[in-house]
């Protein structure tokens, strides 16, 4: 049990008509913020009466792309075009968003690990069940925004987790479709609920998915368009946002998946040292193809070590700092599937 | 004045023939290294008759596209091939490189600030002394191999630093041409010789360039880049023999004189969105991308302005910015004819 004890109130009115944008008070009486509250960024863009949509960025607080995007989106978006409600939090895990990290500093929570949290738990905790118990119950679909953080970076990508409801599945694969990403990694169906993804899929039966924007602690004019224009097209497919002539047709994406083999579509770095990488980012590899070369660091005498690929495939994620230790991933492959293996 | 005192012995026999993969003996009896060495890897690679050059990276501890090309070199050179002498070290600021950063952990030194370094001196100023009294005597050429670290990055380019000596800055073109990087960036004369690249040039008349290869995200592309223009140098000076064929062709750029004037200054704190990227052209006034609040997303946002035409030579990569930070640096296209 965790000792950590923090409250979330929130004065948005989720039914109200026009632009909100304010914050959840996430309360937590530790060293720095008694007497003070945490506020988590949220807006709420509604007119008239279509379905609602929550998309979140920041859920991992090293991934930028969705954080500018979305925060992009609250300035942008005009109500009077709206039709249905958008809800917004482009800083989920606002803490560990405010030092640039991956998992909260003030509870270590890994926001995509902890749904549907627990009321009056620690602060990743509380702001999950405020989502899971007060926003996902008004929703009809979620878009939940990655990209490869510190450590990685990915082929701009859909996530698309599988559930056991076809009717739901078919509903998020139209999705998919729609965001229209070169490419759509397609996971297999898990008991669990703990991601934002799979918290409003197999906990609430809302059509979700995720994105893994591009990565390296950073973003681009490129990687900002794709996840821009996907999300606006996936808005038109919902009808919150009107059919756009110039548009009406989706990129046509490609689907993967990740094999069977348990780590067989991971590269592990065998020795630490420095990585001297053979291959990039999308990039189709063999199974026993030499992946690069890890020199010693301290002395270039050594002979470097030169790791192969476990199975054959596409690179769809590639690790980014030079240095690794033994045990870091480097690559992640995928292989093609057929649309129709999907459901 | 510093009282950090440090010595250095070395065991490689720069006169003999043959290849040697040793280290340096840094002595630095600090509270971790008091019972034993800091061993900075040295290697040399001696064969016949000819000109000599030194190769240098990690220089700046977090830069590691010429660490793993002279690391490379060092393991896959052919001595057979050579006619006269290289010098390699991979990891110049040792201490710096362990600890993935710009500067050593040590004493908080600069490699490339420090010239010609102090022969009892910090750690950093001591082994800047071995390379400035010891090697650079013995060097015709020298190539100091940079790039843009962990947070940044640079379109490949070759650093022209000139000095005062014109048939020196003729040497050095053709170097750089030799090199043949996408990029040329030609740096008029200044005073300090601080720099691996000036302390070279400009104390010892020794012909020297130094390059940023990339930074960020090692690609195997730069790597390759900087291999095949390490090695036409080699042929260039007649250090290796072989294919002569003509190295891509560069082009020339220059910063303006006047401080800041090529660089995005980065008035406020936040998340930035560029609105550019590495290579494209753009005009003085126009909006460089978009700072965010990271706390207040109601916050109007600021749109930073590039303060000169010019290409885009450099980014950062981060997502995350201080108020400071120069996020973009242009520089503006200048002829061959300009340069000497």
């Amino acid at each position: 049990m965790d000792a950590r004890k923090s409250s979330v109130s929130c004065e948005i009115d989720f039914d109200k008509k026009g632009r909100q944008v304010s914050f959840l008070r996430l309360l937590y009486s530790d060293n720095k913020h008694a007497y003070g509250m945490i506020p988590v960024p949220i807006a709420v863009i509604a007119n008239g009466e279509g379905p609602t949509i929550m998309l979140t960025g920041g859920t991992n607080g090293d991934q930028y792309e969705g954080q500018l995007i979305l925060r992009r989106m609250i300035h942008d978006l005009d109500p009077k075009l709206v039709n249905g409600r958008i809800i917004i939090m482009p800083a989920l895990n606002y803490a560990a968003v405010l030092d640039g990290v991956r998992i909260s500093p003030l509870d270590d929570g890994n926001m995509n690990r902890i749904f549907p949290g627990e009321a009056g738990g620690s602060p990743t905790l509380t702001t999950a069940h405020f989502v899971d118990s007060k926003i996902f119950p008004l929703c009809d679909a979620v878009m939940d925004l990655h990209s490869g953080g510190t450590m990685s970076r990915y082929m701009p990508c859909v996530y698309l987790c599988k559930v056991n409801d076809p009717d739901l599945m078919a509903r998020k694969l139209a999705m998919a479709e729609a965001f229209g990403a070169s490419l759509t990694v397609v996971v297999g169906a898990t008991a669990t609920s703990a991601s934002v993804d799979l918290g409003a899929a197999n906990g609430h039966g809302v059509t979700s998915i995720s994105t893994e924007l591009g990565g390296a602690a950073g973003a681009s004019p490129r990687t900002l368009e794709i996840g821009t224009t996907g999300i606006y097209r996936v808005l038109r497919h919902l009808g919150i946002l009107q059919p756009d002539s110039a548009n009406d047709s989706n990129p046509k994406t490609r689907f993967v998946a990740f094999g069977n083999k348990p780590g067989g579509n991971m590269v592990y770095a065998p020795v630490s040292g420095l990585f001297e990488p053979y291959c990039v980012l999308g990039e189709t590899v063999k199974e026993d193809q030499v992946v690069g070369c890890i020199h010693p660091r301290d002395d270039p005498s050594r002979a470097p070590v030169e790791p192969v690929f476990p199975s054959g495939g596409m690179i769809v994620a590639v690790r980014v700092p030079a240095i690794v230790k033994r045990g870091d991933y480097l690559f992640t492959t995928a292989n093609d599937i057929s649309r129709d293996e999907i459901r | 004045m510093d009282a950090r005192r440090a010595t250095i012995s070395c065991d490689v026999e720069f006169e003999k023939q043959g290849r040697q993969i040793s280290f340096l003996r840094l002595m630095y009896p600090d509270h971790v290294h008091d019972a034993g060495i800091i061993p900075i890897p040295i290697a040399v690679f001696s064969n016949g008759k000819g000109p000599t050059i030194l190769l240098t990276a990690g220089t700046h501890g977090d830069e590691h596209e010429g660490q793993i090309i002279l690391r490379r070199l060092l393991q896959d050179i052919d001595l057979d091939a050579i006619s006269g002498r290289v010098i390699v070290m991979p990891a110049l600021n040792y201490p710096a490189v362990l600890a993935n950063n710009v500067i050593s952990p040590l004493d908080d030194g600069n490699m490339n600030r420090v010239f010609p370094g102090e022969e009892n001196g910090s750690p950093t100023s001591v082994i800047a002394h071995f390379v400035d009294s010891v090697i650079f005597p013995l060097c015709d050429a020298a190539i100091d191999i940079h790039s843009a670290g962990t947070r940044g990055r640079w379109i490949p380019c070759a650093y022209l630093c000139k000095g005062k000596d014109a048939d020196l800055n003729r040497k050095k073109l053709a170097m750089t041409d030799a090199f043949g990087a996408p990029l040329t960036v030609v740096v008029g004369a200044t005073g300090s010789s601080g720099s691996v690249d000036r302390a070279g040039a400009d104390r010892h008349g020794i012909s020297t360039i130094s390059l940023e290869l990339g930074g960020g995200e090692i690609n195997p592309e730069t790597l390759a880049l900087g291999t095949d223009g390490v090695n036409r140098v080699l042929r260039h000076l007649g250090i290796l023999g072989g294919d002569t064929s003509a190295p891509p062709q560069t082009r020339y750029v220059a910063f303006g004189d006047t401080a800041g004037s090529n660089q995005v200054f980065i008035s406020a704190s936040g998340l930035f969105e560029p609105y550019f990227t590495l290579g494209n052209a753009v005009k003085e006034g126009q909006a460089a991308g978009c700072i965010h609040s990271l706390e207040d997303v109601t916050q109007p946002t600021v749109e930073p302005t590039f303060p000169s035409d010019g290409i885009i030579v450099r980014r950062l990569t981060y997502a995350i910015v201080k108020r400071g930070n120069y996020y973009f640096t242009t520089a503006k296209e200048i002829s061959r004819d300009e340069i000497i």
